[in-house]
């Protein structure tokens, strides 16, 4: 691939007509010991999940915690790379580790993280922090320092108060700034957000999702997102994609995907949002507790919290296939809008019948 | 919503005029003539920011304050009697018997190194007649409780550490401890905030449910408003350590006055802060202890609002607002200022 | 500039914190837990160093064996003289030189190489952490006293020998610490951060790892040190460490032993010197600690 031309900074992105993100069959696992036994067990945190992102679009994955969602994410910034299964950010093969794709990474993929205070280094000044991803890119002094002034001031700090405090010095909302600021500073073609204000308090999440828009639509930015709280998804995603046991359920617009949600799994999570108007679809709720990733149930990973399950769901596990324009499901049943199953029999496609 | 006489439901906990300061210091107390009341069978939502004030009101109810550092007055009535008259260790001993409190983080909640049976059983030994309890009982006992809370396989449970259970089931046992002096009145501070909104919603489920089947009345404290319009009957909202607003849950994204209340309402996703803001009008403010606390950031504030505490007035049947200017009703009569400062008036 | 961000800015008084906070920190140091200890290593290395030549003290094994035994208080011999004469000040302080500079080289010797692969080890979890960490462990396993009598005994006596022998066994407590805080460390978020922006394992352990246990190494270097100290004094009482002519506390309390009973102070000056050097490297040690909770907290 075009590795040549990543070396000059100020390259803008390719923007031809294939999406830039590319992720296809990943799969990442995590040995964990086992309990009374010397050999280890393998959890599956991401199995087999391919998806595409656009450039300028954001993508929200959302899910329980355990479904995998921020294992997806770390995985798509090399931390750690995946077990099998390949990643093409704006062409790049970022699976690959060798010297030009790190020297090439920082203007690839950058995330911003749920702690903010985990994700600025306690012994670094605010100034340090943001300029350490343009470390690489072969910029000089001057550009580094305007770089870096620019971006905070961009994010909502004043530099000339804020760039020589250490982080703890500063407020949870402050922080998250200077972290958003930080994996903003390369100009990175991806930017993945793992939980992004979940850890903040209520009227510095609303100002932080309200910057994130703003950073989005100056720049072009394209986000993945990664997050729990719907709210925050229906503001700043245009896909959503639900994640279960390490599987994509469902992927669709965020219109279709609230309005009519075809996988049990995406109407069971969409009705436990408390909501102040009553519900005109029945609630659905899960039956009984997550089951473990290290030995995920057979067929169908969400059959034994499911209500509609029946016996084909144990035994062959679904295919992500078009119910709709742009819906994809990954359900042999999968719900009709009004809520209930449309089908009683699985279609062929979603038993893999069909190529 | 009929506060008046034979007819009314039973009120588990009164709580009236409740100010606390820290000792010594004069201005702004921590929290200013607070009054709370939660029915049997009901829910009422505290809702607020952090640093409303929404724990140190718990805290002030149960006597877990220490009294070296605040000073606490008011009068305090939990199932009936005056607490805040007692006397420490029998208050304690009083609370425990009626009340309990289930935790933001279950994961802290539990001891990590005992197993989640045990835990329950030994919280059952705590009850009259806990220290006569054969192992065997409070064994059964505790598997009882399990049941109540909807762990399933309680048998096999009984002996999973914490570590081994999802934070739903760890919450479960929470409340299964808390459930274990078969209390009259819950109080749930941000129970569900450390939990997916999926198990909050099973969570919320349980919650209503002893409601409905032992007659539990519940303090439910949170920031989140949406939660709290779905689940509680009766709303109240705190900032800045005083009610600013209380009213029937119906009322809340239909009819809240307070300007305060609104624009927290605009904040959540969804109701976008439409509607047009006034300008606001520059205002000096010489004491916070003398002003509405909201006064610095409300789009309605007039210069009354910068010297009077506006008074919690009954703008509704069942409604009532700290404001000068409720949104949607006449302007308060200003005559009550000096009158009723800082106390409740309209009842 | 535009929306929402700039009330945020200006809302928090934060102009004045910065400077605040620091002196605070530099506040936190001055308190007698700190102050006290600090004060009497200080007043030993100075009199070590700089008192022998200051007070233009004879040579420590020059002594005129007319001098046999002179007891404190002698003229030219503050501290008296021992059976071969020597002045017992000069011997002290020359002496402390020795076990100083011994246990603070055998210190930095694993403070240095201990830090250095336990890091390694933390940051590289998989196959180079297990192997280093085992090499560790073994190095653990043995009681570490006896190693270094079996090292030096291996070596024979010399001054660089005897730092060697101690700096070996601590090689490994160094590891255990320095690893422990690197992992710690690195399952912080910037760690995954900085990777992501194409830094080096090199660099990140230097920029990032190190500033961030640096305080926990430093304060166990206080422990290791007086560690060390005893060491020395062990292996010269046997003979194994600091050769006699050259003084050190170990070997004056060792060479002068068979004389407990006829000059009992020839044991206990130097024993009380090592005792106060020991005792004040462990209360500066807590007293550090103490601080560091306290401003995490």
């Amino acid at each position: 691939m075009a590795a040549r031309n990543i070396g000059s900074v100020n390259s803008p992105h390719q923007s031809s007509g294939e999406p830039l993100l590319v992720v296809t069959n990943l799969v990442q696992e995590f040995s964990v010991p086992k309990r009374g036994s010397l050999r280890n067990a393998t959890v599956s945190a991401v199995a087999d999940v391919s998806f595409v992102v656009d450039r300028g679009e954001t993508l929200a994955i959302v899910g329980e915690t355990g479904s995998g969602k921020t294992s997806l994410a770390r995985t798509l910034l090399g931390a750690p790379p995946p077990k099998k299964g390949g990643i093409t950010i704006d062409g790049h093969d970022v699976t690959k580790r060798n010297r030009a794709t790190r020297k090439a990474q920082s203007r690839l993929v950058q995330m911003i993280f749920q702690d903010p205070s985990s994700a600025l280094d306690p012994t670094w000044s605010v100034q340090r922090i943001v300029s350490e991803p343009l470390q690489k890119l072969g910029l000089s002094r001057q550009e580094r320092d305007d770089r870096v002034a620019d971006t905070l001031r961009r994010v909502g700090l004043n530099p000339e108060r804020h760039s020589r405090r250490r982080p703890s010095e500063l407020s949870g909302g402050q922080q998250q700034r200077v972290a958003i600021a930080r994996a903003l500073v390369g100009r990175p073609a991806l930017t993945v957000l793992d939980e992004p204000v979940t850890a903040l308090d209520a009227a510095t999440q609303s100002q932080v999702v309200e910057l994130l828009a703003e950073l989005k639509n100056e720049f072009g930015l394209t986000y993945l997102l990664i997050a729990h709280d719907l709210a925050v998804v229906q503001q700043l995603a245009d896909r959503v994609a639900t994640m279960y046991l390490g599987k994509i359920c469902e992927e669709a617009s965020v219109a279709t995907l609230f309005s009519t949600p075809a996988h049990p799994y995406t109407a069971a999570l969409l009705s436990a949002i408390p909501s102040f108007t009553p519900d005109e679809r029945p609630r659905l709720r899960l039956l009984g507790e997550p089951p473990s990733p290290i030995d995920p149930p057979t067929g169908c990973r969400f059959r034994t919290r499911c209500a509609f399950a029946q016996e084909v769901c144990a035994t062959v596990e679904p295919r992500l296939r078009e119910v709709a324009p742009g819906q994809n499901v990954a359900c042999h049943f999968p719900l009709g809008a009004d809520g209930t199953p449309s089908t009683t029999v699985p279609a062929p496609e979603s038993l893999g019948t069909v190529a | 919503m009929s506060e008046s006489g034979a007819a009314m439901p039973e009120r588990l906990v009164d709580v009236e005029n409740l100010t606390v300061r820290v000792s010594g210091r004069e201005g702004m107390p921590i929290l200013d003539s607070v009054s709370i009341t939660v029915e049997a069978g009901k829910m009422t939502a505290l809702v607020g920011e952090s640093g409303a004030g929404k724990s140190m009101t718990t805290k002030a109810i149960l006597g877990i304050l220490d009294d070296r550092l605040f000073d606490v007055s008011g009068r305090i009535e939990v199932c009936g009697e005056d607490v805040s008259a007692m006397k420490t260790k029998q208050r304690r001993q009083y609370i425990s018997r009626v009340a309990a409190l289930v935790f933001q983080n279950p994961t802290r909640a539990l001891n990590p190194t005992m197993r989640i049976g045990p835990q329950i059983a030994e919280a059952t030994r705590f009850a009259p007649d806990g220290p006569h309890l054969s192992d065997k009982a409070a064994h059964d006992r505790a598997i009882e409780l399990m049941k109540q809370v909807g762990i399933a396989a309680p048998e096999e449970r009984y002996f999973a550490f914490p570590h081994q259970m999802s934070g739903g089931m760890k919450q479960r046992a929470v409340i299964a401890i808390a459930l274990s002096l078969n209390p009259k009145v819950l109080f749930c501070d941000e129970p569900t905030s450390s939990l997916d909104v999926t198990t909050q919603a099973l969570i919320m489920d349980l919650l209503d449910e002893l409601r409905a089947r032992l007659g539990l009345g519940i303090l439910f404290i949170t920031h989140d408003l949406v939660l709290a319009a779905s689940r509680a009957d009766t709303v109240q909202v705190l900032h800045s350590g005083r009610v600013v607003e209380k009213m029937p849950v119906d009322d809340l994204f239909q009819r809240a006055a307070m300007p305060y209340t609104r624009d927290l309402i605009a904040r959540v996703p969804g109701f976008g802060g439409d509607e047009p803001r006034p300008t606001m009008i520059p205002l000096e403010v010489a004491s916070p202890a003398h002003a509405c606390s909201y006064v610095g950031e409300c789009a309605f504030r007039q210069g009354i609002c910068g010297t009077q505490v506006p008074p919690l007035a009954e703008i509704e049947p069942g409604h009532l607002a700290r404001c000068w200017f409720p949104v949607g009703h006449p302007p308060l009569d200003q005559s009550l200022a000096t009158a009723h400062e800082g106390a409740s008036i309209g009842r | 500039m535009t929306t929402a961000t700039p009330t945020n800015t200006s809302m928090i008084p934060t102009s004045k914190r910065g400077p605040r906070l620091r002196l605070y920190r530099a506040r936190a140091y001055r308190k007698p837990s700190v102050i006290v200890p600090a004060a009497i290593l200080l007043f030993i290395l100075l009199a070590c160093f700089a008192g022998p030549t200051l007070f233009h003290l004879p040579k420590p094994s020059v002594g005129n064996l007319s001098d046999y035994l002179l007891p404190i208080g002698s003229p030219h011999h503050l501290l008296g003289t021992n059976t071969l004469g020597n002045d017992m000040l000069s011997q002290l302080l020359v002496g402390g030189q020795i076990t100083i500079i011994v246990s603070v080289g055998a210190m930095a010797l694993g403070l240095v190489f201990g830090t250095l692969i336990g890091m390694i080890a933390g940051y590289y979890e998989r196959i180079v952490g297990a192997v280093l960490m085992r090499i560790l462990d073994i190095i653990f396993a043995f009681p570490d006293i006896i190693l270094a009598v079996a090292i030096a005994a291996y070596l024979g006596p010399s001054v660089i020998n005897t730092i060697w022998a101690i700096g070996f066994f601590n090689i490994a407590g160094f590891g255990r610490i320095a690893r422990a805080q690197t992992l710690r460390v690195v399952r912080m978020d910037f760690i995954v951060a900085g990777r992501s922006s194409g830094i080096s394992g090199f660099s990140i352990l230097w920029t990032h790892i190190w500033p961030n246990i640096a305080g926990r190494v430093f304060a166990y270097a206080l422990i290791a040190l007086s560690y060390a100290m005893m060491a020395e004094a062990s292996l010269s009482f046997l003979g194994l460490g600091v050769p006699i002519p050259t003084p050190s506390w170990g070997n004056i309390i060792g060479s002068n032993q068979s004389y407990m009973s006829l000059a009992p102070l020839l044991i206990v000056m130097p024993a009380i010197l090592l005792f106060a050097t020991i005792a004040s490297a462990n209360l500066l040690a807590d007293g550090l600690q103490e601080k560091r909770a306290s401003t995490i907290e």
